[in-house]
């Protein structure tokens, strides 16, 4: 994968989760009980995340355009 | 605990969700197609007028699609353009109503009206879409049209805006009546109509909670059933709008093909 495009799945991640924390900080308050689980649940989703990208095998060209799947796709 | 603070910490996980399923489904895939057409063209390589030009046929008009029938287009139309402007909406009430409080987004005020008015229009536009696809889907069982259907993306959709406008029908139940609520289109049409066994208290919480869970659960799902194709259809339109990257693919898959195959041991 090129890293501008790896940069752009890692950045997209964290500002939007970071992002989704900023908010619900505005209905659970900061520091209380619901704010701290709230971050935990941004952490899981990173933990998550990035196993799923250390994880994921690259496909091949054939893989990505086969026909299944190009009705969508392009 | 509050409902409220249960949806709030289950939204970020359910974006996880979504992330990682577009990180698998999308990503990984534009990597290795990026990969095959050379890289990232220069910014000054691109084609503005044809990039404009994929974008105006294919998301806004959706031309590819008017070519397989009216009805078709016509349901693809309703439930594309009336999920994005309810998406839309839905995040200006949260700003507006919520985050930046101002004065005339406050209830029954003409801001607040405006955004009832933005929501119920465009989630009505979306239901018809999807009643459309529902009823189509069931008729092209079997037939080569059916491929593209997507029953339970658009039954897990049409919970989340029924719900939706359920749950704003109790709202409104609950209140005295408004005539300046007409605004709210679908959302007052129902809460008039089902005001004679108002309150609703426990069921309007359930209904609240089941549309908020379900909204939030449905961006998880895009990531991972054929409803990607809300992200990678655009995409992979607008990617080859693109002449320098459709020959650096082409080119790469030739060359490719040219190589001789290494023996087999």
């Amino acid at each position: 994968m090129p890293a501008a495009l790896r940069r752009f799945a890692w950045w997209s991640f964290f500002v939007t989760e970071i992002g989704l924390v900023a908010a619900a900080s505005a209905y659970v308050g900061v520091g209380t009980r619901d704010f701290w689980l709230v971050a935990a649940a941004a952490a899981v989703a990173f933990i998550a995340y990035a196993v799923a990208v250390r994880t994921t095998p690259a496909p091949t060209l054939g893989d990505t355009t086969s026909v299944q799947q190009r009705w969508y796709w392009f | 605990m509050t409902l409220m603070s249960v949806f709030w910490i289950l939204i970020p996980l359910f974006i996880g969700i979504l992330f990682i399923g577009l990180y698998r489904n999308l990503l990984v895939k534009l990597g290795a197609i990026l990969g095959a057409s050379g890289r990232f063209i220069p910014f000054q390589s691109v084609d503005a007028a044809a990039l404009g030009r994929a974008y105006a046929d294919e998301v806004v008009l959706q031309k590819r699609i008017r070519l397989r029938g009216r009805l078709p287009w016509t349901r693809h139309m309703l439930i594309s353009w009336g999920f994005s402007v309810l998406f839309g909406f839905d995040i200006l009430t949260a700003l507006f109503t919520k985050y930046l409080p101002l004065e005339p987004f406050r209830s029954g005020n003409s801001g607040w009206l405006f955004l009832k008015f933005g929501l119920n229009l465009s989630g009505m536009v979306l239901l018809i879409g999807l009643l459309i696809a529902l009823v189509r889907g069931a008729a092209a069982g079997g037939s080569d049209e059916a491929k593209f259907s997507d029953r339970p993306g658009t039954i897990f959709l049409l919970l989340v805006v029924v719900t939706g406008f359920v749950a704003q029908g109790m709202h409104f139940a609950n209140l005295p009546p408004d005539p300046y609520r007409a605004w709210a289109l679908l959302g007052h049409w129902l809460g008039e109509a089902i005001r004679p066994g108002a309150p609703y208290i426990g069921s309007y919480s359930f209904f609240w909670i089941t549309h908020a869970l379900a909204a939030s659960a449905f961006l998880a799902y895009l990531g991972w059933s054929r409803m990607i194709h809300v992200f990678a259809a655009p995409l992979g339109r607008i990617f080859y709008s693109q002449a320098a990257l459709r020959e650096a693919k082409v080119r790469t898959v030739m060359e490719g093909l040219l190589k001789p195959r290494a023996e087999k041991s």
